[in-house]
């Protein structure tokens, strides 16, 4: 079981500012969190407090009753930092060996550690280059993979795809999803990609200004948004939709696009749409994504100046 | 509880970088030394020569400070000690590990200097305890010194480390009797010599090769002991791993 327990947690910083502003959640067996926000929310000063490396200025963070310090002490963390450099005269091999060291593991535990690691992060090819000739997308996939070594209980990934193609991010979500279901650690994910991840994800922390602003399961945050689907209608040239049965949200040009929040609006719509074929050149029906819901929370929260809990 | 392991893989990952730079690693242990060494013996008046060879000897335990202060501003301004921050590492493992990696990386050098000592004659093989005793302490107090040097400064810039450590090392280096015995010095320095590490280093390496510094050992060892006693205390009780960020 893993339980993380952030109650009133403040960080301001000695240059004045407030990085975090009251956060508290609890999570108990979660396999994979999605921590979001806009830049400078606080989400990296958020994750660096729950792994211990600085301190709130007010607050309480407890990892399974340890405090981070302790918690780290005994192994419970595997980190990904947004921002880090690798030493680099080292090769792959060399260096995950010398961190499964460190993370505690015995030479022969090490070894086999490293190379399950290098086979999960696919870095075969590269295991004996040094890390200085590697491109940035292997560097920062072996920033990726130093994480998981040892098994933690708790992994915070900081931004863990920034900089990979999509192919290799669809690969890369597939470990970080092996891994979390078969260990039974928690993934605290900090990303921007969240429609990625929106499948695997079992609860979302918005953070905005500081604030923690949502804290629900990715289909709680998509019903913030307001509506199920989106019909997206191209007309033919200087035509227009006379009467449609629902109110118009948007119209560019020749596409108008409708939010419909019922499967019985998305029926009348579409019966409606049949019968004005002759102005319609073509349309479609889709679903809102995470990351749209994500964007019109935070439109909603800037216009209302921000900080209230949704 | 420390951990064996921990310490030795946080001592390698410091230490590679300078051992698999083999032509610098050669430069530094041996050419740096010599390049000191020999213009010094030719233009030393002959009675200093001996002096300017253990001066040579020490020069190279300086090496422990300016590497272990410059290190960790490194580490930090290229943000790479972001990863060691995140493992199971207490501070003192940490330093440990910092204190053999300087060991791999310098005391090779001051061996190479120290067969140069010998073949010159300058030291007797009954004085290699004594000379040991001396490469020891320095590199034990030097490494010390130039950590807690960039923990303190490390909320500073990465430029403001660097003048501190190498203005430190001139001092550790050329305004301690290091290179000449202490009656050269001004009498008004040589009390401030006397507060100085490199001083008694020097002091205790000397001795092993016959020559006289005009300091006490019982002050020698009374200085090095408490020094070395104070600094761990330092390192060990009042800074914090995380103060590195």
């Amino acid at each position: 079981m893993v339980e993380i327990h952030c109650e009133d947690l403040w960080k301001i910083y000695s240059s004045g500012t407030v990085a975090l502003r009251g956060v508290s959640f609890t999570l108990v067996d979660e396999p994979l969190v999605i921590l979001a926000g806009p830049n400078g929310s606080g989400k990296t000063t958020l994750v660096r407090i729950i792994d211990g490396e600085i301190s709130p200025s007010r607050g309480l963070v407890l990892i399974n009753g340890l405090s981070p310090y302790v918690a780290r002490a005994r192994g419970f963390f595997g980190v990904m930092p947004q921002e880090a450099m690798l030493h680099e005269y080292l090769s792959v091999r060399e260096y995950l060996y010398y961190l499964a060291l460190i993370q505690g593991l015995s030479r022969h535990e090490a070894k086999r550690e490293v190379n399950r690691i290098i086979d999960d992060f696919m870095l075969q090819e590269h295991a004996s280059a040094k890390i200085e000739y590697l491109s940035g997308g292997l560097k920062r996939r072996v920033l990726l993979a130093q994480a998981f070594l040892g098994s933690p209980r708790v992994l915070l990934l900081d931004e863990p795809t920034v900089g990979l193609d999509p192919e290799m991010r669809v690969k890369l979500w597939d470990v970080v999803v092996k891994y979390a279901r078969e260990r039974g650690s928690t993934i605290i994910l900090v990303t921007h990609y969240i429609d990625e991840v929106k499948d695997i994800a079992s609860r979302v922390l918005l953070l905005y200004k500081g604030q923690l602003v949502f804290n629900g399961n990715p289909r709680e945050l998509l019903s913030k948004i307001g509506y199920k689907y989106r019909v997206q209608v191209r007309l033919r040239a200087s035509k227009a939709l006379e009467t449609p049965p629902l109110r118009l949200h948007y119209r560019s040009g020749d596409i108008v696009e409708f939010y419909v929040v019922s499967d019985e609006e998305l029926i009348k719509l579409l019966s409606y749409l049949a019968s004005a074929r002759d102005q319609i050149l073509e349309f479609s029906v889709d679903r809102p994504s995470l990351e749209e819901s994500y964007l019109a929370l935070i439109r909603l929260l800037e216009g209302s100046g921000g900080g209230q809990r949704l | 509880m420390v951990s064996v392991y921990r310490v030795y893989a946080i001592s390698m990952i410091y230490a590679l970088w300078i051992l698999r730079n083999k032509l610098f690693y050669f430069y530094l242990t041996v050419l740096f030394p010599l390049t000191i060494l020999v213009p010094f013996l030719i233009i030393a008046p002959a009675r200093l020569e001996p002096f300017i060879a253990v001066g040579t000897v020490i020069l190279t335990l300086i090496y422990c400070f300016s590497t272990a202060s410059q290190d960790l501003a490194l580490d930090r301004l290229l943000k790479r000690i972001a990863i060691l921050l995140t493992k199971p590492i207490t501070p003192l493992e940490y330093f440990l590990g910092i204190l053999l990696s300087n060991a791999m990386q310098t005391l090779p050098a001051a061996v190479i200097v120290t067969a140069v000592l010998w073949a010159a004659r300058l030291i007797k093989i009954e004085s290699v305890a004594l000379l040991l005793l001396g490469l020891v302490a320095g590199w034990y107090i030097l490494t010390t010194m130039g950590y807690i040097t960039a923990l303190i400064l490390l909320s500073r810039d990465y430029n403001t480390v660097i003048i501190v450590s190498n203005s430190t090392a001139f001092i550790l280096t050329f305004v301690a009797p290091v290179y000449y015995p202490l009656e050269l010095l001004p009498e008004q320095l040589i009390i401030l010599a006397y507060l100085i590490p490199t001083t008694h280093t020097a002091n205790i390496v000397g001795k092993a090769c016959s020559i006289e510094y005009g300091v006490p050992l019982t002050i020698t060892y009374t200085y090095l002991l408490t020094l070395a006693l104070l600094l761990t205390a330092i390192t060990l009780k009042s800074l914090k791993l995380k103060d590195i960020y």
